[in-house]
């Protein structure tokens, strides 16, 4: 079949351009080449990936030091954003250079940024939720009564780590138990962190009263009787110099801090949602845990 | 592909001239049955997987309808007991109106409702994932995006064949779920419900299993579809030259890509969470089920655009060739399509307005407003494509008047439940219902109809009965009408969705909804009267019957296996009209405008 | 540098040409230089469906975070960030050799190419060894893996170590904070669905490997050998940001 000259019966407008000689391009492509990238690149990406690896762990062993040693105060956000922003630039380097996006068609890049701005949108969207449940109404972020559907804990109705740790005592004698218990914490047998242990003054880990199931969700008892904190605390005899949560569960007594927390830094940092806790029972001062600061902050 | 010793002739690169019957029609069979079957079972090409798709999902689709069926008999009457007490003192309860009776498993809801729950979650799973998502994008998109582009294939031949495996593969998982019992969790699979009843596990999981196989095979299709649109244009057509109908598709297969793997992880995890009991939907553990929610509407919103966009996309095609018109604001349409790819992502929070908190339902409803924007255009775009446009009357356009009609009452009914206060009244109400059916099925269904008699010529070589086809449309149209549109009212009147018993007070709207249920059926019954009469008796179908401008129009009746005899050059655009005499047709049959400029001496009309 | 300068043996050389030189691209492309973008692209496109795979997980992570940082900080203090930290290294390591067995192949030196696929291979299977001897195994059983036989067997038994488990699988008797079987939950998840990711990625290696050794790969046809790189990238990819996340909570 011949193929036509021109055409066109009256001027319409003027599709793509392409080669009028050879419109179906069976002359080109014979050779075509791709960029290498050399072992220099790659070697020198190499050692700043590792030297990123090393900057990362330090950061945190040096959160912890400073902590421990100078009594310095880290806020949370710290970790967070000194590790994801390291974490990025590995990120960076690897597409980079390994995976030859700089080398590349833009349209992968792209590509690839787009996807992260999803991923951004859900994880935004997800939290605009998530984090402001009692905005207007207060019931939405309050205590969910424990047991629940009444499959997640067990079958006495307990939470799943009480019931872990009461089985463990009963099986061993508590005296067992604790000895055991200060094994695995001090030798930290091929897992444990040895010897790690994180000062009580450390603000990162306290559990700020949060949007959504709170932590009445844990207490055994009704949640109104108030002093539970205390007694619970002591009775299983775990250092409540760490992890220093668990003395505010028993009643929903906002902790100290929350109280002169200024909005900005009180609550999650996604989008500034302050939480709006009015604590409808005081503040027991036993309650607070040893070397908690009163100032801003948490 | 890697064939190493073929030799390489520079003239002919592709082997077109070879003389191996490539220019055989693709619905040619092979010397013997049995190598006819291989032949179709191994097939790399587009067009034959598109032709299985097609009729897997229309199968599907009658599976799906048939439990449509079965949901609107046992509405006719809302359950009662009657308590009678005969003369000799003794008192028997009588339950009516109930169809389908308690199984063993009666749940304490009441007895017969876990049958009932089974068979609106099989109609909801069908429907949604073996129908609607695969409908247009994986039977006329695989058959006509190549086509329509210049292409021999698409980008990815044998992925292409694998998606179309993995489907079988996950629709039999979904099915054998069924069949070994069904789940009762609705289709939206929600938590605590589907990860803590149902003594039986693997019902469950088989079910959410071929869910999650189904969505690899989505992945891999819109992976496929947009490689195709970036690399395997014909020389001379830019973007802008390119079809309505591809820029929906490829919109569509952008959203399959990003969306689909949130539901993979959401299924995966919701399995976990059935099995393993991980809690993170769990509150005791002190996991969020709205979270589930959240994770799951995540696709399952842009994923209504996928079924909606490729039905406006064969409506624009449909409308240009049956006006005889240049579409009105092609760019306008481009854009809007890709803009209800991106807006889509950002409104799934509609679905949960009752769930979640006021700040986030305030900004979601804010949100959900912008979506309608771009589909307004598009509509606006087509009524004045439409105006002054010399129109033919037959099944295709038709079936484009029946959906311009349907999705606006859809799309506007969508206007109220995207107001967070009338929504929180309307949320889980026939309302909704009629709304998505509206949607979905006057909407896509109704788009796929367009599709199939618009193409049915080009794909099987044959015509159909054009007036049984028409009347069948009709049929549908009403009996459409009367299903849905009296579920608007009852929705409004307060009756809740996935019930199988109502208040005295809505029968009325329920038996007038079944009948017209029954109507549809008929419908569609005609129609594959009309399909099965076209391909076994149907007259032969020449090259262009409708006159279209598109590449699909030079390829013969049906293509042949490499869909072109040469590899087409775009040298005008896909509605030029005006000024274009269309492949297969001789000048003097389509007389152009007077307004067009004289055909200079020794210059030939273009065939292409 | 580019792959036009490292063609094949011209002609009269006295063998037949190597597979990868003799290759033709599908008959639906014009060029083999369209083939290997397109492949490419599509390739990009599929690694994106992976980063929302996993992103999933990192909403719950996230989510889950904020709203227990107490559970948080402990769980991630009985993770030890070295054996992290050594896996990190592996897999940065295993994405240098890979990178570079692709540079190998560009420049067709066949025996360096497969040579560091294999090492790539070794490095990927030393991760999952890490992973499931020295982290998996204790915490969910107890039993102690020591090559070093330092207790007399090569598995050893800590009472109370293991336990770790998610969800109501949970039985480690000194938590303290009442979140951490769901703690545990995401981490078993998300560095689950990893190693599941890294095993697929080997078995491409492996796949590679096999057919570099017949001679399928050179400077002007690399595809298979381009994507297996890109997945295994994007395997190191999400480690990287798993690690800090999981590792170095404090």
């Amino acid at each position: 079949m011949s193929q036509p000259t021109t055409a066109i019966t009256s001027p319409h407008r003027k599709t793509a351009e392409f080669d009028e000689l050879d419109p179906h391009g069976f002359e080109k492509g014979h050779a075509h080449s791709h960029f290498i990238v050399g072992t220099f690149t790659l070697r020198t990406v190499l050692i700043a990936l590792l030297a990123l690896t090393a900057l990362t762990i330090g950061l945190a062993q040096f959160e912890i030091w400073i902590q421990g040693f100078l009594d310095i105060h880290l806020p949370w956000w710290v970790n967070v954003i000194g590790a994801m922003t390291i974490a990025v630039i590995k990120s960076f380097l690897v597409m980079a250079f390994f995976m030859q996006l700089r080398y590349d068609n833009p349209l992968n890049t792209i590509l690839m940024l787009f996807c992260f701005f999803a991923l951004a949108l859900f994880l935004f969207f997800t939290g605009l939720d998530l984090f402001s449940r009692n905005r207007i109404y207060e019931f939405k972020a309050g205590p969910i009564v424990a047991g629940g559907t009444g499959t997640g804990v067990n079958k006495e109705g307990k939470p799943i780590v009480t019931a872990a740790r009461e089985r463990a005592i009963a099986a061993w004698g508590p005296e067992r138990y604790e000895q055991i218990r200060q094994e695995i914490k001090s030798h930290g047998h091929g897992g444990h962190a040895a010897g790690r242990t994180l000062p009580a003054s450390s603000t990162a880990s306290q559990s700020r009263p949060r949007l959504g199931p709170s932590d009445a969700l844990t207490a055994v008892a009704a949640p109104a009787d108030a002093s539970h904190g205390t007694t619970h605390g002591h009775e299983d005899g775990v250092d409540r110099g760490q992890n220093t949560g668990v003395p505010n569960r028993a009643a929903p007594v906002v902790p100290d801090q929350i109280l002169h927390s200024s909005p900005a830094s009180g609550g999650p940092s996604q989008k500034g949602m302050t939480p709006r806790h009015t604590p409808d029972a005081p503040v027991p001062s036993q309650v607070i845990p040893e070397g908690t600061p009163s100032k801003g902050g948490h | 592909m890697s064939t190493h010793d073929v030799p390489h002739d520079s003239h002919d690169p592709r082997g077109l001239h070879d003389a191996h019957g490539h220019h055989a029609s693709y619905l040619a069979p092979k010397e013997t049955f049995w190598a006819t079957v291989k032949d179709w079972a191994t097939t790399v090409d587009h067009k034959k997987i598109g032709v299985m798709y097609l009729f897997a999902i229309l199968f599907m689709f009658f599976l799906g309808g048939a439990a449509a069926m079965a949901v609107r008999l046992e509405l006719w009457e809302p359950v009662r007991v009657v308590t009678s007490t005969t003369p000799s003192g003794t008192t028997t309860t009588e339950v009516t109106g109930q169809l389908f009776a308690a199984d063993a498993e009666g749940t304490s809801i009441g007895p017969g409702n876990n049958v009932y729950n089974r068979i609106f979650t099989l109609h909801g799973a069908i429907m949604v994932f073996m129908v609607i998502i695969p409908s247009i994008p994986a039977s006329l998109g695989n058959f006509f995006l190549p086509i329509m582009l210049g292409a021999k294939d698409v980008a990815f031949p044998r992925l292409n064949l694998l998606s179309w495996y993995v489907y079988l593969f996950g629709s039999i998982f979904a099915v054998t779920s069924i069949i070994l019992g069904g789940v009762d969790t609705g289709w939206t699979f929600y938590t605590p419900y589907s990860t803590t009843t149902d003594a039986q596990h693997w019902r469950v999981v088989f079910m959410i299993l071929g869910a999650f196989i189904l969505g690899f095979s989505s992945i891999l299709t819109g992976l496929n579809f947009v490689v195709t649109v970036h690399k395997l244009r014909a020389p001379g057509m830019g973007w802008f030259d390119m079809p309505l109908f591809v820029w929906a598709i490829y919109s569509a297969a952008v959203i399959q890509v990003l969306a689909t793997p949130v539901i993979g992880i959401t299924l995966m995890l919701l399995v976990f969470e059935r099995v393993f009991r991980i809690g993170i939907f769990d509150p005791a553990l002190g996991g969020d089920p709205v979270l589930y929610q959240h994770f799951f509407w995540f696709y399952s919103h842009p994923v209504v655009y996928v079924m909606i966009l490729p039905g406006m996309g064969i409506i624009n095609e449909t409308i240009a060739v049956h006006s005889r018109k240049k579409i009105f604001g092609y760019r306008a349409i481009a854009f809007a399509s890709l803009g209800i790819a991106a807006v889509s992502f950002l409104v799934w929070g509609h679905h949960m307005f009752t769930s979640m908190s006021e700040l986030a339902s305030t900004v979601f409803s804010a949100l959900t407003f912008l979506v309608a924007i771009p589909t307004a255009v598009k509509v606006f775009n087509w009524i004045a494509t439409l105006y002054k446009g010399s129109i033919a009357m037959n099944t295709p356009m038709l079936y484009t008047l029946i959906f311009l009609f349907l999705f606006s009452i859809g799309g506007l009914t969508g206007l109220p439940l995207g107001t967070l206060s009338t929504d929180l009244h309307l949320h889980d109400s026939y309302f909704v219902v009629a709304h998505f059916h509206y949607v979905m099925m006057g909407g896509t269904m109704m788009g796929l109809m367009a599709g199939i008699h618009h193409w049915w010529p080009k794909m099987f070589g044959k015509m159909y009965a054009e007036k049984p086809a028409m009347i069948a449309a009709l049929i549908v149209f009403v009996g459409f009408n009367i299903t849905f549109f009296s579920q608007f009212f009852l929705g409004t009147q307060g009756m809740p969705r996935r019930y199988a018993s109502y208040v005295d007070e809505f029968q009325f709207l329920h038996q007038v909804s079944t009948v017209g249920s029954w109507l549809l059926l008929l419908g569609f019954l005609l129609h594959a009267g009309v399909f099965i009469h076209s391909l076994t008796q149907g007259r032969p179908a020449p090259q262009n019957p409708w006159g279209g401008l598109t590449f699909e129009w030079e390829a013969a009746s049906p293509p042949i296996e490499h869909n072109f005899e040469h590899e087409p050059i775009c040298r005008h655009g896909p509605y030029d009209f005006e000024s274009t005499v269309p492949p297969g047709w001789k000048p003097e049959d389509y007389p152009l405008p007077p307004a067009t400029a004289p055909v200079p001496q020794g210059v030939v009309v273009a065939r292409h | 540098m580019t792959t036009l300068d490292t063609r094949p043996p011209g002609p009269g050389a006295p063998e037949k040409a190597p597979l990868w030189a003799r290759y033709q691209h599908g008959h639906h492309w014009r060029t083999a230089a369209d083939e290997f973008d397109a492949c490419k692209l599509g390739f990009w496109l599929f690694l994106t469906t992976e980063v929302l795979l996993f992103g999933g997980i990192f909403c719950a992570y996230f989510i889950f975070r904020s709203l227990y940082p107490a559970a948080w900080q402990e769980g991630s203090q009985s993770l030890d960030w070295r054996w992290g930290g050594l896996n990190t290294v592996v897999l940065l390591l295993s994405s240098y050799t890979m990178a570079a067995s692709i540079y190998a192949i560009q420049t067709n030196q066949q025996a360096r190419a497969r040579r560091n696929l294999l090492i790539t291979l070794v490095f990927g299977g030393a991760f999952l060894c890490i992973k499931f001897l020295f982290e998996y195994l204790p915490k969910w059983t107890g039993w102690h893996f020591d090559p070093t036989l330092a207790h007399g067997a090569l598995f050893h038994f800590v009472e109370g170590y293991g336990g770790k488990r998610p969800g109501s699988l949970f039985t480690y008797p000194f938590a303290t904070d009442p979140h951490m079987p769901l703690w545990w939950s995401i981490y078993y998840c998300g560095t689950a669905i990893h190693a599941l990711h890294v095993v697929i990625g080997m078995a491409l290696i492996a796949r590679v490997y096999v057919r570099a050794g017949r001679g399928h790969y050179g400077p002007s046809h690399y595809t298979m050998v381009e994507m297996t790189g890109l997945y295994w990238h994007l395997v190191d990819l999400i480690w990287i940001f798993l690690f800090p996340l999981l590792y170095l909570i404090h």
